[in-house]
């Protein structure tokens, strides 16, 4: 019986994580966080230029999904650089920024300073709405106003002309058509 | 680092494994069987160290695929090293569970079991697996062991 009731615990604690972890998973956090420009250098992060900066693992599903959302978004905004970078060859940064899973996303501005950070697959929507606005929606606990998520596609237009993660270096893209 | 190609499968099969390591080990701590656990433990141990290729549970899905249409083809596939690797951790935990009651801790030789129930069900029921989140973490660990 004692059995029983500690099963039943188990799989209660299990459903109560799950929910936890789906509401957090692919959303933007805000965070206090900065790289240096030696650790930008050494990811491979042009000098200067905001980055979408993802900790990969060899052959993670969850991975390449997120590479091809990263450079979806990025696509819109021809300033912004993405580097994938395998844990394993940036573990000094994964240590310094606490990576803790594969795929981790960093938003970053132009000064390094991180913007936002994603645990899983983004969701294109928040991610656009990040780079946008130059701060997320999200409540810096992972969770955004649900109701007003949109796809990427539907920033296509309106996004193209901001610039992200506030420091427009003057160049205003002429991508604006 | 080896350059070899990961075998591809089909993302429903670790789920579908997950339901019955599950099921196995639920019916194992239920009922006290050590050698139900012991056959879990063995299942475990070819599907890590043999590939999911041999994996008896990967085997069992595979041949319900061929024998009822209504489960299709996959609906995407991934690599298998995070399978693998989860299958590494069940039979790290379960394994030593299993010491763990050879060595008369009951108590602590079945939480250890409870903690493989409780990681199979989040990955049968949702999808979510914990061994493949937790590739990242182990490769820090393993890579400042080896920086030391």
């Amino acid at each position: 019986m004692n059995d029983v009731v500690v099963l039943i615990a188990v799989l209660a604690a299990v459903a109560l994580f799950s929910v936890w972890w789906k509401r957090r998973d692919g959303q933007v956090r805000e965070v206090t966080d900065r790289f240096t420009a030696d650790e930008l250098a050494a990811l491979g992060v042009p000098a200067g230029s905001a980055a979408l900066v993802e900790f990969t693992a060899p052959n993670c599903a969850p991975c390449r999904a997120t590479k091809q959302v990263l450079d979806d978004v990025a696509g819109l905004w021809p300033e912004v650089a993405v580097v994938a970078v395998d844990v394993a060859d940036a573990l000094a940064a994964s240590k310094a920024h606490h990576v803790m899973r594969a795929p981790t996303t960093f938003v970053l501005a132009p000064d390094g300073v991180v913007r936002g950070r994603i645990g899983g697959v983004p969701d294109p929507g928040e991610l656009a709405d990040l780079l946008e606005d130059g701060h997320g929606h999200g409540d810096g606990r992972g969770r955004p106003p649900r109701g007003k998520r949109v796809s990427a596609d539907v920033h296509v237009e309106a996004a193209a002309s901001r610039s992200p993660l506030t420091r427009r270096s003057g160049s205003r893209r002429s991508r604006v058509a | 680092m080896s350059r070899r190609e990961p075998m591809d499968i089909d993302v429903r099969g670790p789920r579908f494994s997950a339901a019955l390591t599950f099921t196995v080990l639920v019916i194992a701590y239920l009922t006290r069987s050590v050698p139900l656990l012991a056959f879990q433990v063995a299942v475990f141990a070819v599907a890590a160290f043999a590939g999911l290729r041999w994996s008896p549970y990967g085997n069992v899905f595979r041949f319900l695929k061929r024998r009822l249409a209504f489960i299709g083809p996959p609906t995407a596939i991934e690599p298998e090293n995070g399978p693998r690797f989860s299958q590494l951790m069940g039979f790290l935990f379960t394994g030593a569970g299993l010491v763990a009651l050879a060595a008369d801790a009951v108590g602590l030789g079945w939480a250890l079991v409870l903690v493989v129930i409780a990681l199979s069900a989040l990955l049968a029921f949702t999808g979510i697996c914990v061994g493949c989140e937790m590739y990242a973490l182990g490769q820090r660990l393993r890579g400042g062991a080896a920086q030391t």
